[in-house]
């Protein structure tokens, strides 16, 4: 809408993300780049103002999509005005031989996701859905940008991004200067200042331009592909896909230096591309994996590692990536003759059912999956484990509108759009009376929502004499704090129950105020006995008690304590008590991370102990800490995150 | 009939006052979030702006109320001869119960009915095209919706792929937020994205509390009578915001000033560059409304604590103080 885009040869620095861009541009088989940064840093003026130099469209997915509006849909009038279903196409329509550009991606409702990751994969979009069947080639170059701070990608779709590059604001005087003085002119005079950088967009435009003729012609050696190969099992990437990339990627990097040939240089830029997001580092998603999959993994083994529950979904990708060419085509039913032998129809569609029932059978993994996140290392605990804020599928009236069903027990709210095109066929039928429409009761359709949701974590504080010792409670409330810092941001709700003496206090009721939560840490006073098993039964009820409230949220427990139980709660064992809660707490499937704060040189291990019967996640109290300095590190790394 | 209370009459809560009026001045500064307890005349602040808002040329019958001078909507635009109407400009609430239909617009329910057709009918978005979208209690709203709104507020267009419509259409608002974060804070990407943040406590002087009661009781006991008492206050400022508009583009920017907040940005390690470019806006802005003819530091100063204070990378419960009272000292650094 904004007649003059921001020139793109006026933006200032960011050398890495325009030419990850133009590459793409040059040759769309490298398969879209993922930009990941900071907020502010132009990745959404860049992306927008690639359309300028690279002679495709930039076709913009809103967050707010519905899987009709994506895929296309039937002709709401055509189907009133002839009583026949004809297709309208949707988004991934336009967005065939052009970019599809998605802004905050990692924020995507988790169908949208899918159908993304199916349709990258594929190349075609295919359609069976409200009495149609259609199909249309879908081969775009997949632009995605978001902020890591408000979580992560699903690793398949993360896979499915050609390039990564991390963006980070410039940090030179000058530059932040000029860019600060091309805004304001930007702004100022958009039109004038489109012009004073038109002969730069026109070089670069041409150059593009016959770089895209030259890299048709550019073919890998023997020894490249060799190299590719080496270079993209160093650094453990997982499947195949990388060495196709790279080479894709180092082609388009010599068309755009305006040679013929490839050179190990540009197979070691192609490498700054594509491997940060695929690297394998400190066997992080493989623990995911285990957790995830369980043994069905062991049944891949051609090298190809699995990763997540899409490892079926790899090696239909993989026929793919040996030769795109022919099997492009092959696949493409666009292009194959409608009345082709009926049995590689059915052999196709049992295919697709069986990804969809991949598909289907992660989805309905991911709502209430939080365990395995708790898995990935210490560094994520406080960052997605506790605080990711989780999508679910929700039958309430809130949430975002993202599909359709014609079960009202599955869906609240009538869905209009859906329900007038169900309707719209029989209008002809129908008896109308002052309306140029009726509609019956079976055409309802009825609105499927998904909603984020945080977690509600209790903090169970054990805030007894010996806590007081050596540090123990400054330490622990820094790492109260470090978790806390992650709820903050995602909107997760914290509670705090202490205990000392004889009994337990609920210090803080769930509450999505961090800055509560933070006073209510630092006035927790110490001193006294252990009551351990009074703390958990309070700790529990507190969690309970929120449940009834909402039966959705994602209950958590996390326990800081040196386990020195001596306290009873019902005259018994104090420490046997204590197990016995701990038991009971396992058996409601909350999650729980118990934080060990003993660090004598005699070490009794009650509260490991504790953890297993827990069946959580168990960390001393230093771990946690050191984790604090590693967040500032690692923002920028999907990986580690 | 309901009146507001006039903003010229809101005694003390200068911050807000003060970047309400700048955001007037210059849409373009992005908005202002306004955090603060209860009982701070925040919304009143907000909804008293109607009286001081001024009056512009929109293309006559649309339904976005396109200004004269565009963006246009796709109407608009295949219009060849656009006629004018004066249109006041207005404060378009979003209540936190409303869903996302109505947000963004939905499908024409009324035609689709009746006549088998298929169109877009607008919703808020489109209401606050050109106008002031004020949303109370934001940290409340749904995820989603909140979304949607910084995704039109930063790029001045709502894009609408949902429900069987295709279509977009500009939404150009001044965005103004209020919250209480004893309720929850607002996630840091969406506090980027407002312009401008003020923190607001009520007033602690007697005789400021003392001159809150009066002119409240006076308003309650006739709006009117009240309103008319500070009409002309009103007329003034309306007059110096409007003057303070035309000056905004002779503001001169010194090579120095602007070298001064790239550097302030790098000293205090903000996430891009979002910061310094609303910094030098907003500075910009405060000159024109004092009249100034460049910007000085001390622009440059009241700029910084409404822009920098949500920006910095601290530690989630650090207090902002330490960090602004340095500020005078970085910048002369």
């Amino acid at each position: 809408m904004r007649e003059y885009p921001y020139p793109f040869s006026a933006i200032v620095g960011q050398e890495q993300l325009k030419r990850a861009l133009i590459y793409n541009a040059i040759e769309p088989k490298i398969g879209g780049v993922l930009l990941c940064g900071e907020k502010g840093t132009a990745k959404s003026t860049i992306s927008r103002a690639l359309a300028q130099i690279c002679g495709m469209k930039i076709i913009e997915l809103p967050l707010n999509v519905t899987e009709d509006m994506l895929i296309g849909t039937v002709d709401f009038e055509q189907a009133i005005s002839s009583g026949v279903r004809v297709f309208r196409e949707g988004i991934l329509h336009r967005a065939h031989e052009n970019i599809l550009y998605v802004d905050e991606v990692n924020l995507l409702a988790d169908n949208i996701v899918n159908i993304l990751i199916n349709i990258t994969s594929n190349g075609v979009n295919r359609i069976e859905r409200e009495g149609i069947k259609h199909s249309h080639p879908c081969e775009t170059v997949l632009i995605g940008s978001m902020n890591p701070e408000e979580g992560m990608l699903r690793p398949q779709l993360l896979d499915k991004f050609g390039l990564y590059v991390a963006v980070s604001g410039e940090e030179d005087v000058e530059k932040r200067m000029e860019i600060i003085r091309r805004r304001l002119n930007f702004e100022a005079c958009p039109d004038q200042f489109a012009e004073g950088f038109e002969s730069e967009t026109e070089q670069l435009t041409k150059k593009i331009q016959s770089a895209k003729m030259r890299v048709k012609h550019i073919s890998p050696s023997k020894e490249m592909i060799k190299l590719a190969a080496q270079i993209a099992d160093e650094a453990s990437c997982e499947g195949n896909r990388s060495e196709i990339i790279l080479l894709n990627t180092a082609r388009a990097i010599a068309a755009f230096s305006s040679r013929d040939y490839m050179t190990l240089k540009d197979l070691n830029e192609a490498s700054e591309f594509v491997l940060p997001h695929r690297k394998r580092e400190l066997g992080h998603s493989q623990s995911r994996d285990q957790t995830q999959t369980g043994d069905d993994q062991q049944s891949v083994d051609d090298g190809q590692s699995p990763r997540d529950r899409a490892s079926s979904i790899e090696d239909y990708d993989h026929g793919e990536i040996e030769k795109p060419q022919s099997n492009d085509s092959q696949s493409s039913p666009l292009e194959k003759d409608q009345s082709e032998s009926e049995l590689e129809s059915e052999l196709e569609s049992e295919l697709e059912s069986e990804l969809e029932s991949e598909l289907e059978s992660e989805r309905s993994q991911t709502p209430y999956e939080v365990r395995p996140l708790f898995n990935r290392g210490m560094d994520r605990i406080y960052r997605q484990g506790t605080g990711r804020r989780q999508k679910t599928r929700t039958n309430t009236y809130k949430g975002r509108y993202v599909n359709w069903t014609e079960s009202e027990n599955y869906g609240k709210g009538i869905a209009f759009d859906a329900t007038l095109r169900a309707a719209a066929p029989f209008q002809q039928f129908r008896v109308r009376q002052d309306t140029a429409f009726v509609i019956e009761k079976r055409d309802y359709r009825f609105k499927k929502r998904e909603i984020h949701i945080g977690a509600s974590i209790v903090f169970l504080v054990d805030a007894s004499g010996s806590m007081g010792a050596k540090k123990r409670m400054q330490e622990t409330k820094e790492a109260i704090l470090s978790l806390l810092m992650d709820s903050y941001q995602k909107r997760d709700k914290v509670g705090f129950v202490s205990f000392k003496g004889h009994s337990a206090e609920v210090l803080l009721d769930l509450t999505s105020s961090a800055q509560m939560a933070n006073r209510a840490l630092q006035s927790l006073p110490t001193g006294g006995k252990t009551p351990l098993a009074a703390g958990l039964l309070s700790a529990w009820q507190l969690i309970k008690a929120a449940q009834i409230k909402d039966p959705n949220i994602l209950p958590m427990l996390v326990l800081i304590t040196d386990g020195r139980a001596n306290v009873s709660l019902q005259g018994g064992e104090p420490i046997e008590e204590a197990i016995k809660m701990a038991e009971l707490i396992a058996s409601e499937k909350i999650n729980t991370v118990v934080i060990d704060t003993e660090n004598d040189f005699i070490k009794a291990g009650i509260a490991r102990e504790l953890s297993a019967k827990l069946g959580g996640h168990y960390y001393k109290v230093k771990d946690i800490r050191a984790g604090v300095i590693q967040k500032y590190v690692n923002i920028q790394n999907p990986i580690l995150r | 009939m309901y009146m507001n209370y006039p903003f010229s009459a809101i005694v003390g809560q200068e911050d807000m006052k003060l970047a309400l009026i700048l955001n007037l001045i210059n849409p373009k500064i992005g908005g202002v979030l306004i955090r603060g307890e209860k009982g701070t005349a925040k919304s009143t602040a907000v909804r008293s702006l109607v009286a001081i808002m001024e009056e512009v040329k929109v293309v006559k019958d649309c339904h976005f109320h396109c200004r004269i001078e565009g963006p246009y909507c796709e109407s608009c635009k295949t219009l060849k001869e656009k006629s004018v109407q004066d249109y006041a400009m207005n404060v378009v609430e979003l209540p936190i119960s409303a869903t996302e239909d109505r947000v963004v617009g939905s499908l024409d329910m009324d035609k689709a009915i009746k006549y088998g057709e298929k169109g877009f009918e607008p919703g808020i978005l489109a209401e606050a095209n050109g106008n002031l979208l004020y949303v109370d209690e934001i940290n409340l709203l749904d995820d989603h919706i909140v979304d949607v709104l910084l995704d039109a507020a930063a790029m001045g267009v709502n894009t609408v792929e949902r429900e069987g419509i295709s279509y977009s259409h500009p939404a150009q608002f001044i965005l103004v937020g209020t919250m209480n974060p004893e309720e929850g804070d607002l996630r840091p990407q969406l506090l980027d994205r407002f312009g401008l943040v003020v923190q607001i406590e009520g007033e602690k002087s007697l005789d400021l509390r003392m001159e809150i009661i009066k002119r409240r009781l006076g308003f309650e006991q006739s709006s009117e009578v009240f309103n008319r008492d500070w009409q002309n206050e009103n007329a003034i400022l309306k007059e110096k915001i409007s003057n303070a508009k035309k000056n905004l583009d002779q503001v001169a920017i010194s090579d120095e000033i602007v070298r001064m907040v790239a550097a302030l940005g790098i000293k205090l390690g903000v996430d891009g560059h979002r910061a310094d470019i609303t910094m030098i806006k907003t500075a910009k802005t405060i000159a024109a409304y004092e009249g100034a003819t460049r910007i000085e530091k001390a622009h440059i100063i009241k700029a910084a604590t409404l822009v920098l204070p949500h920006r910095l990378r601290k530690l989630p419960f650090e207090s902002d103080e330490n960090q602004m009272m340095n500020l005078e000292a970085l910048l002369n650094a």
